[in-house]
């Protein structure tokens, strides 16, 4: 079921006479990791803070469980929980009292089992009552998770979420939020510019770069085997390079590239096991026969021709 | 309203848990402490000097600092919001940004009111302990005294407040008020202009109306009514600018 949480629809902002965000649309499903990237400065930011309302737009509009988050703020934003850009929190009282204070903002009503409850979840039970200027890094992204989740919300947005934390919090981090949207159903949109990370993290990923839409992907090779005549990339491992171009003269199939003892073909998917039959019918030696996925990084490269990537 | 009063808590919460607010009313204890010591030292004896009028002058130090305090509070609940970046935190709530600046002033509203009442509290019990002479000022005569200091201290501190939104500058919105107020004293030597009047300063001193004292008048003819219509046109102009230019703002 394509159960859509938040809609983008053809927004554009400008700031001072220059596009920022340039007709920009794309829709975010129940449940899913979706991935929002781009290079720094592609517009990832301002996009957020379009759906938070902390931005106004100059056309199109933004949809979060059905209410404009132009027209309707207040009702859609009853459903958003977020982090733009650090977990900004009030250092100067105890993760306790910021977790009441944005409980009391919410807009519905918050019970101190579900505090509770969310502190468990992110296993800050023993600092609750310390005040959050002593806390690490990595406890004030669990706080800052634990307040963005206090009210059920149905779409979870963080913006580069894993800035700041070494490799062990983002491993955390990560599971974290695959088990989220696993047991509470909850979408969560990530922005980042660092391509590992949304590849390791998100379900699906949207290219953006100035500010304008450059393609969409699903991750986990979902796609895999849905379209027969898609071409596909074979990569071969065989014994000489003369056996197999003495092999391939006559057929349909050609070599694409090579390097050393190892072939490249394109073909349709349907074709493979053809390939394979009469490659060892000629009497080829073949040792591998590989599928090449592009990663998501040829993909996010193509995609933005060589744009910055880090 | 029920969200509305939770937002004023949260306002509360914030205020009570930084150190400024708790460390004031520790200063201003002292103060009322000091005022009085150095009264009795300077006076003598403890039936030399009336409590009540011990009372009046300490009230009136004791309001005209933390006429001070109020201007400071009032720019650092919109400006350590955005110096924290918890401004992004608070305005992506079901809240809209009117609603936020209002729970803010009630609680400005709330601190000026325990500042006020523990000025009160503290002079009196520091009075009626080291003196008790006679005189015929009542209790009546210092509240009302007391009172006749608010429409000014409003006044300020709602404008330090549309200078902290409009500019985020903490520093800004604590000196363009002060010193604002410290040259308004300069604009009597225009008494005699015609549009004298229709100036703030003049109109923020009520004494005259309350009191019945025609001497205390602000300038010749005043009457309260235009008093009031000028002051409340006064205070309007900030809280609508400060409305508009919140509302209207990207924030970064």
């Amino acid at each position: 079921m394509n159960d859509i949480v938040v809609e983008i629809r053809n927004v554009t902002k400008k700031m001072g006479g220059k596009t920022i965000i340039d007709n920009l649309s794309f829709s975010v499903e129940r449940g899913e990791i979706y991935g929002f990237l781009g290079p720094n400065g592609a517009g990832k930011t301002t996009t957020i803070r379009m759906m938070v309302g902390l931005m106004s737009m100059n056309a199109g509009e933004i949809i979060i469980e059905g209410h404009n988050v132009a027209t309707d703020r207040a009702k859609a934003m009853m459903h958003v929980g977020a982090i733009v850009e650090n977990p900004e929190l009030y250092k100067f009282m105890t993760g306790r009292q910021n977790l009441i204070h944005f409980a009391r903002m919410s807009g519905r009503t918050i019970s101190e089992e579900r505090i509770q409850e969310i502190v468990k979840l992110v296993d800050l039970d023993q600092a609750l009552d310390k005040k959050v200027k002593n806390y690490s890094l990595g406890m004030r992204q669990r706080l800052g998770i634990a307040q963005a989740l206090l009210h059920h919300p149905s779409i979870l947005i963080l913006d580069e979420p894993t800035n700041g934390l070494d490799p062990a919090g983002i491993r955390e981090l990560r599971d974290y939020l695959r088990r989220l949207s696993r047991e509470e159903n909850i979408s969560i949109l990530v922005s980042s510019h660092l391509l590992s990370e949304i590849e390791l993290m998100c379900d699906r990923v949207l290219i953006i770069q100035n500010g304008q839409y450059v393609g969409e992907r699903l991750l986990d090779g979902s796609k895999e085997g849905s379209q027969a005549e898609e071409l596909q990339s074979i990569q071969l491992q065989v014994e000489t390079m003369e056996e197999i171009q003495q092999a391939l003269q006559d057929s349909a199939w050609s070599i694409t590239s090579a390097e050393g003892n190892r072939v490249t073909l394109s073909l349709p998917h349907h074709d493979i096991p053809q390939l394979i039959e009469h490659l060892v019918k000629q009497g080829v030696k073949l040792y591998e026969v590989r599928k090449v996925t592009p990663t998501l990084e040829d993909t996010f490269l193509q995609m933005t021709k060589g744009g910055r990537i880090q | 309203m029920k969200y509305f009063n939770g937002l004023v808590q949260n306002e509360w919460m914030k205020a009570t848990s930084k150190r400024q607010l708790p460390y004031y009313y520790i200063f201003l204890a002292l103060l009322a402490i000091g005022i009085g010591v150095v009264m009795r030292l300077a006076i003598g004896g403890r039936g030399e000097y009336a409590a009540i009028e011990s009372m009046n002058v300490s009230i009136s130090v004791l309001l005209t600092i933390s006429s001070y305090f109020f201007i400071v509070v009032a720019s650092q609940t919109i400006t350590d919001e955005f110096k924290d970046g918890t401004i992004k935190q608070i305005l992506i709530r079901p809240a809209s940004r009117t609603m936020v600046l209002m729970s803010k002033l009630a609680n400005l509203l709330l601190i000026m009111l325990s500042v006020y009442v523990l000025a009160v509290v503290l002079s009196a019990a520091v009075g009626f302990i080291l003196f008790s002479g006679d005189t015929t000022m009542t209790i009546m005569d210092v509240l009302r005294q007391t009172l006749l200091s608010l429409p000014s201290a409003l006044f300020y501190m709602l404008f330090a407040f549309m200078v902290a939104v409009l500019t985020r500058s903490l520093g800004l919105a604590i000196s363009i008020p002060i010193i604002i107020q410290s040259l308004s004293g300069l604009t009597m030597f225009m008494a005699n202009k015609s549009w004298y009047k229709f100036l703030i300063f003049p109109n923020l001193n009520w004494e005259g109306f309350i009191t019945g004292n025609s001497n205390a008048l602000p300038y010749e003819g005043a009457t309260f009514l235009f008093t009031l219509v000028i002051y409340v046109i006064y205070m309007l102009i900030p809280l609508l600018a400060s409305i508009y230019a919140f509302n209207s703002r990207d924030i970064q």
